[in-house]
């Protein structure tokens, strides 16, 4: 990808955050600060002036320098099985080492579990409670088997009147409904950008790939509901824009146009995103980052949208629906072939993916190619193998390009 | 049948579980398979269900791989496996409730592909600790009795319900009392009696075995307690189809003095106190939790000190299958807890679709030796 701003950026914004956040745990008494889930209301803790933080985006970092199998040996190490979740085993090892790209994590005052993403977070919270002894706030958002109904909606909106008391109580801190707003207001400002961001994917050939798009989520995750995720985004949409404009692709004379599943193999993505690049082929549109891009958050009734929007993102969804959201996907980017990621460490995000593939060939007529792999312990992956099935699905690509 | 074959007849049961579905089904009965303990079979049974416990039997898993990674766990996939085999022919109904990651997805894959059965999956909150969950884990029971009147086209009787529960009671009383006999009796009720009696309960009409089960407790009343000293060792863990460890733990001297298993104690601790879908709501708000349950941070190893107090319990395994998430996150700090009460612990890990390694064996054997 041609080089722009937005890229030292938003290394600052993410460095001024994590340094912000623990500075301010370590010096400054009056900060409270909160560790959550990916798919958490972050609006509250930003409304409240909370720190959030997230152990998923600092397992991400921890994979991407390639510190995941060090770190999950030290939560092996305690008794937990090499099968658990690997950011779960990295947040253990950076628990109690304090190893990490930054150093490790701030201790937390509390912490906000969201189960809408995995029934894994509900029990990596718990440990982690344990484990600094602080209280968990949990919020149960069921899975939709049966699409999202209004017991659903009702119930984790009950929950929302009940949890914010439940922070307050911790903090100390009290939730002022004008500042809410401001939040609502700003999140819903940002996720409607981040949809726009991905949507430049539409161009051919498209502003970048999804790899860039791995790298620019972290704000609208981490720092959704501020101003300076707005700002952000501006920019980079600009700078997106731009590129556009001047016919510039992230890769040089795309050829194939490919949509992705389940997180990024944080560890391989340099390597990856060349070894695609080599044959022509960019990731377009991937159904990870879509997650933070179709919430609808009302200023006028944040708790009531937020419920919805909490209780039907796109891992509590059920197979059906999935298959419908990547096949829209795979259209709407105008795509040759779709890869898919089988995670051993998200088994919530990897079972069902077999209907999946075939579901969607059938529908799109496209092919698709399962990686088997984890996103983050560099054990569950094979260079050879991985590399191998890529040249030999890119070949089906072409044949099928030359055939039409 | 003669109460004092009780043993055989439970272990028969058991060791052909596809049969007894025959027999049902010749005789005319509706079956409803189901895959967790949270599904409230007393509402299936009002409807004239029999509640039928789909456990997976299929030691060879071929054709499961087409649809399922094999980092699934195999209690799913051997009941898959078992499907598409056809070893559950009749079943009229499969009926899921929320619990695990993997059996989330599995219902959404299985439900895919068996367009002809009635799949309904009761979405039990996850949270069962407050009054917010209570009363949504009631629309959600009061929901899944709605689709069962759609689907039968029969409205639920208040009266059957109530005799279904006191039934279903009767058979919680019974498996309770069976566990504490076999504690005074571990020569005449072999640990091996307690697994077949809960899993037979699981797969039978409980009016079957209700009746049997009576009078063969009945048959220790006047009997004096053995004097045994064997150790005795607590289960810990989700699904055991295998009676392996129970013969062993008779083999060495230990007995099998309680458990926390899906397929033990958590299936039917606690009554249901009040004869309504309200009362059946409240059985699951109060009885031991399975570890994808949240009922705060130290409810399960609260609960599982005191029981092991309760039992005299000398040591725990932690029987655990391979790629069963909430209860391996649960491992470590159970596992510190136990040992802070002066309770030693062991961890064996199985495959429920392999056979039985000698791992078992030697690992219990060395537990043991610990214990002497």
């Amino acid at each position: 990808m041609p080089k722009i701003d937005s890229n030292k950026k938003l290394r600052n914004l993410m460095k001024k955050y994590y340094v912000k956040a623990k500075l301010g745990a370590k010096y400054w008494p009056f900060t409270k600060t909160c560790w959550i889930t990916s798919g958490g209301p972050v609006e509250i803790l930003i409304a409240m002036g909370i720190t959030p933080i997230y152990p998923e985006n600092h397992g991400a970092m921890i994979g991407a320098v390639k510190m995941g199998v060090e770190l999950s040996g030290e939560a092996e190490k305690l008794g937990y099985s090499q099968d658990l979740c690997s950011y779960f085993r990295c947040d253990v090892g950076q628990a109690v080492t304090q190893k990490s790209p930054v150093g490790g994590l701030p201790r937390p005052d509390f912490l906000l579990c969201c189960n809408n993403i995995c029934g894994t977070v509900l029990k990596w919270y718990e440990v982690q409670a344990r484990y600094y002894d602080v209280p968990l706030v949990f919020l149960d958002t069921p899975y939709n088997y049966d699409g999202l109904n209004d017991d659903i909606v009702n119930y984790v909106k009950e929950q929302f009147e009940s949890i914010i008391p439940e922070i307050e109580k911790i903090t100390g801190r009290r939730l002022n409904e004008k500042k809410t707003k401001q939040v609502a207001q700003y999140a819903n400002e940002g996720i409607k950008l981040w949809n726009e961001i991905l949507s430049t994917c539409e161009n051919v050939p498209a502003p970048m790939t999804c790899f860039d798009a791995f790298f620019y989520l972290a704000p609208i995750v981490t720092l959704r509901g501020t101003k300076h995720v707005v700002e952000y985004y501006k920019g980079l949409k600009k700078e997106l824009e731009a590129l556009i404009a001047q016919g510039k692709g992230a890769v040089e004379n795309e050829t194939y146009r490919l949509v992705w599943d389940n997180l990024p193999i944080w560890y391989k993505m340099r390597r990856l995103s060349k070894t695609l690049a080599s044959y022509g082929a960019c990731l377009v549109g991937d159904t990870y980052t879509n997650a933070w891009a179709d919430n609808d958050i009302n200023p006028d009734d944040p708790f009531g949208t937020m419920a919805r929007a909490y209780a039907s993102v796109y891992l509590n969804r059920n197979v059906d629906a999935k298959i419908e959201n990547f096949t829209s996907l795979i259209k709407k980017y105008k795509a040759d072939g779709f890869l898919i990621h089988s995670n051993r460490s998200c088994k919530p995000y990897s079972f069902g993916q077999f209907d999946i593939k075939d579901e969607v060939s059938r529908r799109t007529g496209l092919p698709g190619l399962i990686i088997e792999a984890d996103m983050c312990d560099t054990r569950a992956y094979s260079d050879e193998q991985i590399e191998t099935r890529l040249q030999a699905f890119i070949e089906t690509l072409k044949e099928r390009k030359e055939a039409s | 049948m003669n109460a004092k074959n009780f043993p055989e007849i439970v272990a028969d049961i058991c060791a052909n579980p596809y049969e007894q579905l025959k027999r049902y089904k010749a005789a005319g009965k509706n079956i409803a398979g189901y895959t967790c303990s949270y599904v409230p079979e007393e509402l299936l049974d009002a409807f004239g269900y029999i509640p039928y416990r789909l456990l997976g039997r299929a030691q060879n898993i071929r054709q499961a791989d087409r649809y399922l990674q094999t980092y699934c766990c195999s209690q799913i996939r051997s009941l898959l496996e078992d499907f598409i085999n056809d070893e559950y022919i009749g079943i009229d109904a499969v009926i899921f409730a929320h619990t695990c990651d993997s059996m989330q997805s599995f219902h959404d894959i299985f439900k895919r592909n068996n367009p002809d059965i009635f799949v309904k999956n009761v979405n039990f909150p996850t949270s069962i600790n407050n009054d917010i969950a209570f009363r949504y884990a009631l629309a959600e029971l009061k929901n899944f009795a709605a689709a069962l009147e759609e689907h039968t086209g029969k409205t639920l009787d208040r009266d059957a319900l109530v005799e279904s529960i006191s039934v279903y009671n009767l058979n919680r009383g019974l498996l309770d009392k069976l566990y504490a006999l076999h504690r005074s009796y571990p020569k005449e009720i072999p640990g091996v009696t307690l697994h077949h009696t809960v899993v037979a309960s699981m797969i039978s009409d409980k009016r079957d075995i209700n009746g049997i089960l009576e009078s063969y407790l009945g048959t220790f009343d006047e009997n004096e307690p053995e004097d045994d000293k064997r150790k005795r060792l607590m289960l810990i863990g989700s699904i055991n189809i295998s009676e392996d460890i129970y013969l062993l733990a008779d083999e060495f001297g230990a007995m099998i003095a309680d458990d926390d298993l899906c397929t033990g104690r958590r299936y039917f601790a606690q009554q249901v106190t009040e004869p309504t879908i309200e009362g059946v709501a409240r059985r699951y708000f109060s009885r031991p939790h399975c570890a994808a349950k949240h009922r705060g941070l130290y409810s399960r190893e609260h609960y599982l000190t005191g029981l092991a107090g309760k039992c005299g319990i000398d040591g725990a395994i932690f029987l655990y299958l391979k790629f069963c998430d909430p209860h391996s996150f649960d491992y470590p700090d159970l596992r510190k807890g136990l040992e802070a009460k002066g309770i030693p612990s062991q961890l064996i890990e199985i495959e429920q679709s392999l056979a039985p390694s000698g791992q078992i064996r030697t690992k219990l054997q060395a537990f043991l030796e610990i214990l002497e």
